[in-house]
């Protein structure tokens, strides 16, 4: 379709671009932290909506803002160049951390901290303000209210069981609606909609108070382009030649969106991307608000602009890739994920020129911190999902989905056909609708590594025997089959998903009442329609979601105790248990058979992949049983999104022999190194444990062998791999081509990978066990480069 | 009648080594290769050493081992000695009891070599299945040499036809037609190896006379059945354009049924297969084939006039 892109190395201007990207240091900005601050406090006495839009306002009219050399789509969401913007109310902001976090160190080349003046100003005077007020100080109120907090142990209850995050996000804001009808269409809209409000109507107090704030943040997001539109006008007066003509063309987009409909594509990119910065900075970092389905958004533009001629498919091409390039520019991974292919609302193959497009940008310029969610269904070109697999060959960052397992789950969730075929996929892997939900998909989560422990040691935690967590199952020396302990991670299960979901019920009521969002509900469907907040329930589909992760290292776990204790008799469930509090100290005997002899997960063997099956569904059963306070229902995923460095960190050692402090593994992935019959083996398994409802979405990530993507005969084999997993009834799988890194260690450290494949040209080899010569030789050929 | 044949014959036994799942080169599509015990060839170049002898073997992964010594104790025979550079086998000892298997915490040792029926072989075939539909792919019979244990081979091949599974023969056509005859006309497509035209050569290299590898390469073509011919490209043996042109030459003329040939570049990732088994890989010294030259082969053999030559394999990064 676009072969003629096929070939083009990107321009020199894409290529800056690319370079500053890739050079700039990540930076935290206080600008937005010091504006919200002022207003906050300003208007103690206001309302919740009038409150946030005021201050987005004077953020946006105040904050500083540049247009940097050879960008055709400008805006910024803070004036440093991979700046973390401080959520402020939000939670606590460690100021040694920020400067210097971790995150920083590791993303950047050289984090920046603050100015003296600007640590000052935080230390003095911002910080102290918000101790009380963040999201999280008010969730934090409400589950000591409402029991869950323990006295005796100063501790909430969710902390120990779950991760409730103090974020509400992971959407798809209405992109569409914004182009369609630009900001003055829908200040217009909210404007008769308060008109037509009555004193009588129901929630009259807060349908009022959202109705009035929204033509605000429309205004202040006009103004905030029009900022650039005079920025780009002063610039040109200086620039000479093209740059001037450029510029000036800047300022006239700038001046058109989004505060009036895009009239052509370049337009409607500019649209798309200051609408999104305006969101991001509505709500710091953290929140995420993805792209959702670009191809489709801007397909017409495209083909309209093809017709009049005012556009050529390399200059579409190259915008593409400029716009491909800004959405790098968050230092929160996965924050502006885009959807690409997939059926459209009448269940036609809806990939465009313009998904190809956006691959060969991936496949040329590398993912960056993007996801890139290819939409598969049994109509998708085979030559699409080979380009799919080819942007492997700088990286990962490309991403699989099932358009046939996502609709049937969604259509379960209550949405119609016609969304559910219209699907985006969220964050991660977390399938919504299309700019008419406020299902947000992430943030809260059981710790399946918890539930076990309950389970096996009668409802304590292995560092506190005394201490009752859980439900009061039986204890250890009380399990006498390996049913009884089924029997008990099962109510253990029930109790920790009841107590997480209520969490995430009070966290909801905090954004409600406190902290809602009327720039986002302005966008989305549903809401100028009810006059409600999407915190309200003002969306159409108002879904809650509970994940899990750690699945395998649990089912190991599980299996490991029954090969263990309950088969072989090696020593009895309490005598495990000592050693796994001792985390195997003095045991390596021990711990070599529960990590080599017991079966595992991952390897097609049913015997094993049952318990999987079984804790999943019941997982499923039990979360959807929840109602959500915005309307919809409780939507199960298995997710983990880095959150497996957390609760490793945080559990002791697992009866898998996996040791204190390292990762839990990835949701419904295999345990590291325990994957041993092939590919086709791990998504055999990985498919049944997915067979339930989950249907907020499951992770499966796989390492991707050197060698695989060498010839078009091996990528064809690759597309295939995923139409047999997709037929088996997968939802998602995403490869991550194995890193240098990864195998340098394991050349160093080779008891760590005693598994790791390398496959060179369909030969498998363990990698551990090639002379060195050859590992570096592999490791030679293996440079992937990822950024 | 076909019935009868595999209802009588399930629960026949024979000696697999590896049941390789998402096997990508060998055929087409997405397979899972068989591989059977034992072969009468001995390739100097074999990187499936485990493969040639028939009986199971031990062999013993020193970066698996923690040193917990329960293996000592537990061979009956005392044919273990863990020394500073590993462990020791006394193969005369050794009777492959797998009571080490059986007491490394660590699974340190395995016997390669397990009998199976052909009911469990063709059951753990088809798991793959849907991949196979997906991509066109099916199973792989392969070895060793799967001639070896033809009535084995055939019992599994058999199982997997009912399924309507399609199947590949990979053979090394050092048998007599009587033996190789059903396993053809049981498979859908012959994966054959060809690695020499000159009869000494051949003899020299894998000890058995060429005539009857011709032969009944000529045989399986006028059955009419898809062949891909395969030649490993092994320096100083069969790396060299005139004897690729021959092969080629005896492709174009001799074998009509032929789809692809193969160009397999020499491989050298088996060294320690072959420690583990006592002895030392022949070609330990050799350097891999460069990409430059297997392009220049795939070149000599299609101006020959074949239009379906491939080369695969690792190559070497020196002139690159």
């Amino acid at each position: 379709m676009v072969t003629v892109l096929d070939q083009a190395t990107p321009s020199e201007r894409i290529q800056k671009l690319r370079k500053r990207l890739l050079s700039s240091p990540i930076e935290v900005d206080i600008e937005r932290a010091h504006y919200y601050t002022k207003v906050w406090r300003e208007m103690e006495d206001s309302t919740p909506c009038m409150r946030k839009v005021r201050a987005l306002e004077e953020t946006l009219c105040n904050m500083t803002i540049k247009i940097e050399d050879d960008e055709i789509i400008v805006g910024v969401r803070t004036a440093r160049s991979l700046a973390t913007v401080m959520p402020v109310e939000r939670h606590p902001i460690n100021i040694a951390d920020e400067g210097n976090s971790r995150r920083s160190r590791r993303l950047a080349r050289a984090g920046t901290a603050f100015t003296k003046e600007e640590h000052r100003e935080l230390e003095e005077d911002i910080l102290p303000y918000w101790r009380d007020r963040t999201a999280r100080s008010l969730k934090h109120k409400l589950w000591r209210q409402e029991g869950l907090y323990d006295e005796e142990y100063s501790s909430l209850i969710p902390y120990e069981i779950g991760i409730i995050l103090d974020t509400q996000g992971h959407v798809i804001p209405g992109f569409r609606r914004v182009l369609k009808l630009g900001f003055k269409g829908i200040t217009e809209w909210a404007e008769r909609q308060l008109h037509n409000l009555k004193a009588e109507d129901e929630d009259y107090e807060h349908r009022r108070d959202f109705l009035k704030s929204v033509p605000i943040v429309a205004k202040a997001v006009c103004d905030y382009s029009n900022r650039y539109a005079k920025l780009a006008e002063d610039m040109a007066k200086k620039a000479e030649g093209k740059r001037k003509t450029e510029l000036l063309e800047v300022a006239k987009r700038c001046k058109h969106v989004p505060a009036e409909p895009a009239r052509n594509f370049i337009e409607a990119l500019q649209s798309l991307w200051l609408t999104q910065v305006a969101l991001c900075i509505s709500y710091g970092l953290g929140d995420v608000f993805s792209t959702g389905r670009i191809d489709q958004y801007l397909h017409p533009y495209y083909m309209a602009d093809l017709e009049a001629g005012i556009i050529t498919p390399e200059e579409a091409y190259e915008a593409i890739e400029e716009y491909h390039l800004k959405l790098a520019t968050t230092p929160l991974p996965a924050n502006y994920t885009i959807t690409l292919g997939g059926l459209d609302k009448d269940g036609e193959d809806a990939t465009n020129e313009i998904s190809y497009m956006f691959l060969n940008a991936v496949g040329k310029l590398g993912a960056f911190r993007n996801n890139v969610s290819v939409r598969v269904s049994p109509k998708t070109p085979h030559d699409f999902l080979v380009k799919a697999w080819e942007t492997h060959r700088i990286g990962a960052g490309v991403a699989f989905f099932n358009d046939e397992i996502i609709v049937r789950d969604l259509l379960e969730d209550g949405y119609a056909l016609e969304d559910a075929r219209d699907y985006s996929i969220v964050g991660c892997v977390e399938p919504t609708s299309t700019g008419k939900d406020f299902s947000y998909t992430a943030g809260n989560a059981v710790m399946l590594t918890r539930v076990l422990e309950l389970a096996i040691n009668g409802g304590c935690l292995l560092s506190n025997d005394n201490r009752l967590i859980g439900a009061p199952t039986p204890p250890a020396g009380a399990l006498k089959t390996f049913e009884d302990i089924i029997k008990a991670f099962e109510e253990q299960l029930c109790f920790c998903i009841d107590k997480c979901t209520l969490a995430s019920e009070l966290k909801d009521r905090v954004y409600a009442e406190h902290y809602p969002s009327p720039l986002l509900s302005s966008t989305i469907e549903g809401c100028l329609e009810s006059g409600k907040d999407i915190t309200r329930g003002g969306a159409i589909y108002n879904n809650g979601h509970m994940g899990m992760q750690a699945l395998a290292t649990v089912v190991n776990s599980l299996l490991a105790i029954r090969w263990a204790v309950y088969e072989h008799r090696l020593l009895t469930l309490a005598e495990l248990l000592q050693h796994v509090r001792n985390n195997f100290e003095g045991a390596a005997t021990l711990r070599q058979q529960l990590m080599r002899k017991a079966p595992k997960y991952g390897n097609d063997d049913r015997n094993a992949d049952e318990i999987a099956d079984w804790i999943v569904e019941i997982f499923c059963r039990e979360v959807r049983k929840y109602e959500c306070g915005r309307g919809g229902v409780y939507r199960p995923l298995i997710l983990s999104s880095g959150f497996q460095i957390y609760e490793g960190a945080l559990c002791g050692a697992t009866p898998d022999g996996r040791l204190a402090g390292e990762a839990v593994t990835d949701g419904i992935s295999p345990a590291h190194g325990t994957e041993l019959n092939g590919l086709t083996a791990v998504l055999q398994s990985a498919a049944n444990a997915g067979k339930a409802l989950v249907s907020d979405g499951t992770t499966l990530t796989l390492n991707l062998s050197p060698g695989l993507l060498r010839t078009g005969e091996s990528v064809d084999k690759l597309a295939s791999l995923i139409r047999g997993y997709f037929q088996l009834g997968g939802r998602h799988v995403q490869f991550t081509p194995v890193s240098t890194d990864t195998l340098k260690d394991a050349q160093s450290h080779p008891e760590k990978h005693p598994d790791l494949v390398v496959k060179v040209s369909g030969y498998s080899a363990l990698f551990v066990d090639l002379p060195s010569v050859l590992q570096n030789d592999i490791i030679a050929r293996t440079e992937f480069s990822q950024v | 009648m076909a019935d009868t044949v595999y209802t009588e014959k399930t629960d026949l036994t024979g000696m697999v080594f590896n049941i390789q799942r998402h096997s990508i080169e060998d055929g087409p599509g997405i397979r899972t290769t068989i591989f059977l015990k034992g072969c009468p060839m001995r390739c100097p170049w074999c990187h499936n050493p485990e493969g040639i002898e028939s009986q199971p073997q031990l062999v013993w992964y020193q970066f698996r081992c923690i040193g917990a010594r329960g293996c000592l104790g537990a061979c009956p025979k005392n044919a273990l000695t863990l020394t500073a550079d590993g462990m020791l086998i006394n193969r005369e000892l050794c009777d492959i009891c797998g009571l080490c298997v059986d007491a490394c915490p660590a699974a340190a040792f395995e016997l390669v070599g397990k009998r199976m029926t052909a009911q469990d072989v063709a059951q753990a075939a088809l798991r793959d299945r849907p991949f196979y539909e997906a991509s066109g792919g099916g199973v792989t019979i392969s070895g060793g040499e799967p001639a070896l244990q033809a009535v084995f081979s055939r019992t599994i091949m058999e199982l997997l036809q009912n399924e309507g599974v399609h199947i590949a023969l990979d053979t090394c056509g050092g048998m007599s037609w009587r033996v190789l005859q059903p396993l053809v006309s049981l498979s859908n497509l012959v994966l054959y190896d060809l690695k020499t035209m000159d009869e000494d050569e051949h003899y020299r290299y894998t000890g058995m006379p060429l005539r009857s590898v011709l032969d009944n390469a000529r045989k399986i073509a006028r059955t009419g059945k898809p062949m891909w011919v395969r030649t490993p490209i092994i320096p100083g043996y069969t790396d060299d354009e005139e004897k690729i042109r021959n092969i080629a030459r005896f492709i174009l003329q001799d074998l009509p049924t032929v789809e692809r040939y193969d160009l397999l570049a020499f491989n050298n990732t088996c060294i320690n297969k072959y420690r583990r088994l006592d002895s030392e890989f022949p070609l330990v010294e050799e350097d891999l084939v460069s990409e430059e030259r297997m392009k220049a082969l795939v070149k000599v053999a299609s101006e020959v006039g074949l239009d379906f030559v491939h080369w695969s394999g690792m190559t070497s990064r020196k002139t690159e």
